[in-house]
């Protein structure tokens, strides 16, 4: 195993036991990084490396002082792009933001710090999170390590790319329909959404705030289960955030499913439908039957609400979007237009100018949702819509301790396919956006490859179930064989 | 969409309701996604939503309360960093009227 596809947890054994040294570490990454990124774009803003030098000395010191100790103690990370980040520019892949450099950190960065974690990169995203590709940066589209020609997924694309080349072992993305699950799938990684409300979306820059959480991005179920522990901390600054203890999730994920007890597998039936191409139908079968055996109970469940999470779903996400982002004027931060004139001419040209055309489609739509003589009949039904998918899983969920689906409908597509059809873009995230809806845990884990490109399978399992679900998922990933992958480059 | 009204007209309204100014190339594109996306939206009328209630957030929010204890607020200088446009400690505004 090379240094590059080692996974976080052993090297943080390896540094306290003074085997690996966190300078030397760092500065093989950076060469690596210099030498891939230009090819792969999956940073939009990488820290100079004479300064995470210096912070990799002094923690170096720290070791040998003997006073290391943090569960991520020395580990580089790659933060998305939308993460507030104290002192390193945050753009959000967008040019109204381009030269933001906010004035504090985001929660989920106070306690990666806290933990030891040093933050070496702020990786590539579609523009405002809003894409499926990573292609729709302001920055320029991320390639896919496995292949050149194709997107990484999106919108967290930087971090999965990142992960897939090699260039850092663990990341943090966000998923509001998909976006942490979609990139993980392409890059044969793994990403968790997690439980809304498990992690704190406090500095999270919002897109759709009732859907969105910071989910965990790694090459293995137990670095994911790692970082879970890190940032699934209850956070007063974040009104949603849900109080309590939470479990040990790597101890969960280590120690096997008591078979004793069934597991009970749930194929959603909907989810292997239409728009579903038969490669990836057929890998995500094959690993259900290796999977399947004593313990383990496969069935079938039909969820029919699902036919409709997709419109609900870009409903929600849209009317939530054209909200947020009013708070873009020119005025307290980021990008103005050089005009003059009134407030509204002002506000106006300067969101013309700091927006990408998919940003002003969404904001658009959900001007149009959220309008007079339009609200009953799209938004309301919407939320309506979204009561009945909730109440579907919940009835799923009594029967089955796991669901189970392709994560995506289809393999990594060819760079510039999709990007001028925005509702071929949109039918992407069918599998992954009934969970944002219902607000429950989803994972995407490597299920194979079909011409060498990833396919992912995608678990769900009832609200704070992660510790199960990560229990569920290394089993998976044992079964299946394929982690710690790093892209021939 | 409401009888008498063409897409673009709608368009234009929505600009001006999100304060987003379009281009020419930009409403050719938009004013042919907008059907669609409306096409798309209108599946869920499929649905009977009849006595369903409708789900805004999916945990049970309850008031997260705090004890009143004043904290250290972020200096004005360092909320002013990125204002495009400032004068002393405010951040300047183009005017309202």
């Amino acid at each position: 195993m090379t240094l590059f596809s080692k996974p976080a947890y052993m090297l943080k054994e390896e540094i306290i036991s003074e085997n690996v040294s966190i300078v030397d570490l760092v500065c093989k990454l950076y060469e690596r990084v210099r030498k891939l990124d230009p090819i792969i774009n999956a940073f939009i803003t990488l820290r100079s490396e004479d300064e995470v030098i210096r912070e990799a000395e002094m923690k170096e010191k720290e070791v040998k002082k003997g006073k290391a100790k943090g569960l991520l103690f020395g580990i580089p990370i790659a933060v998305k792009d939308n993460i507030s980040t104290k002192g390193i520019r945050t753009t959000c892949g967008s040019k109204i933001l381009e030269n933001y450099v906010p004035p504090y950190d985001a929660s989920v960065i106070k306690f990666l710090k806290d933990e030891g974690a040093i933050i070496i990169s702020k990786t590539n995203m579609d523009e405002f999170a809003m894409g499926s590709s990573t292609e729709t940066s302001y920055f320029g589209p991320t390639r896919n390590p496995w292949d050149l020609k194709r997107v990484p997924g999106g919108s967290s694309g930087g971090s999965a790319a990142a992960l897939a080349a090699g260039l850092v072992p663990i990341a943090l993305g966000s998923d509001t329909g998909g976006s942490v699950r979609c990139p993980a799938a392409f890059t044969a990684t793994v990403g968790l959404k997690p439980t809304y409300g498990l992690v704190s979306r406090y500095g999270l820059i919002a897109y759709a705030n009732s859907l969105e959480q910071i989910g965990p991005m790694a090459r293995n179920v137990t670095d994911i289960a790692l970082l879970l522990n890190v940032i699934s901390r209850y956070d007063e600054n974040d009104g949603t955030s849900i109080p309590g203890k939470r479990p040990d999730y790597v101890y969960s994920a280590m120690n096997p499913y008591d078979f004793k007890k069934r597991l009970k597998v749930g194929i959603v039936s909907e989810m292997f439908t239409e728009g579903v191409s038969e490669d990836v139908k057929k890998s995500v079968l094959r690993v259900l039957d290796k999977v399947s055996g004593e313990g383990v109970e496969i069935d079938e469940v039909s969820l029919l609400s699902l036919k409709y999470a997709l419109p609900a779903y870009y409903i929600i996400a849209m009317s939530e979007a054209s909200s947020n982002l009013a708070r873009y004027d020119g005025v307290r931060y980021g990008f103005r237009a050089n005009t003059d004139g009134d407030w509204n001419k002002v506000y106006m040209e300067t969101r013309a100018e700091g927006f990408g055309l998919e940003v002003k489609r969404r904001i658009i739509m959900g001007t149009f949702a959220l309008s007079a003589g339009y609200f009953d009949q799209y938004y309301l039904r919407a939320l309506k819509v979204r009561t009945l998918i909730l109440n579907d899983f919940r009835r799923a969920f009594k029967r089955f301790h796991v669901l189970v689906s392709p994560t995506m409908p289809i393999l990594p597509f060819r760079i510039g396919e999709k990007i001028k059809d925005p509702l071929a873009m949109y039918m992407c995230d069918i599998e992954t956006v009934p969970a944002n809806l219902a607000g429950i845990p989803a994972i995407s884990i490597p299920a194979g490859f079909v011409n060498n490109l990833p396919v992912g399978l995608q678990l769900m399992s009832r609200p704070l179930s992660e510790d199960l679900l990560l229990k569920v998922s290394k089993m998976f990933e044992d079964k299946i064989g394929l982690k710690d992958l790093i892209a021939p480059l | 969409m409401q009888v008498g009204r063409s897409s673009e007209e709608l368009l234009e309204h929505l600009s001006w309701l999100a304060r987003v100014k379009l281009t020419r190339r930009e409403k050719e594109i938009l004013v042919k996604d907008i059907a669609k996306i409306i096409d798309f939206f209108n599946k869920l009328s499929e649905v009977n939503v009849e006595n369903i209630e409708p789900t805004t957030h999916v945990i049970e929010l309850v008031n997260a309360l705090r004890e009143d204890i004043p904290r250290k607020p972020m200096e004005s200088g360092e909320a002013l960093v990125n204002a495009p446009s400032k004068e002393d400690n405010f951040f300047k505004a183009p005017r309202i009227l």
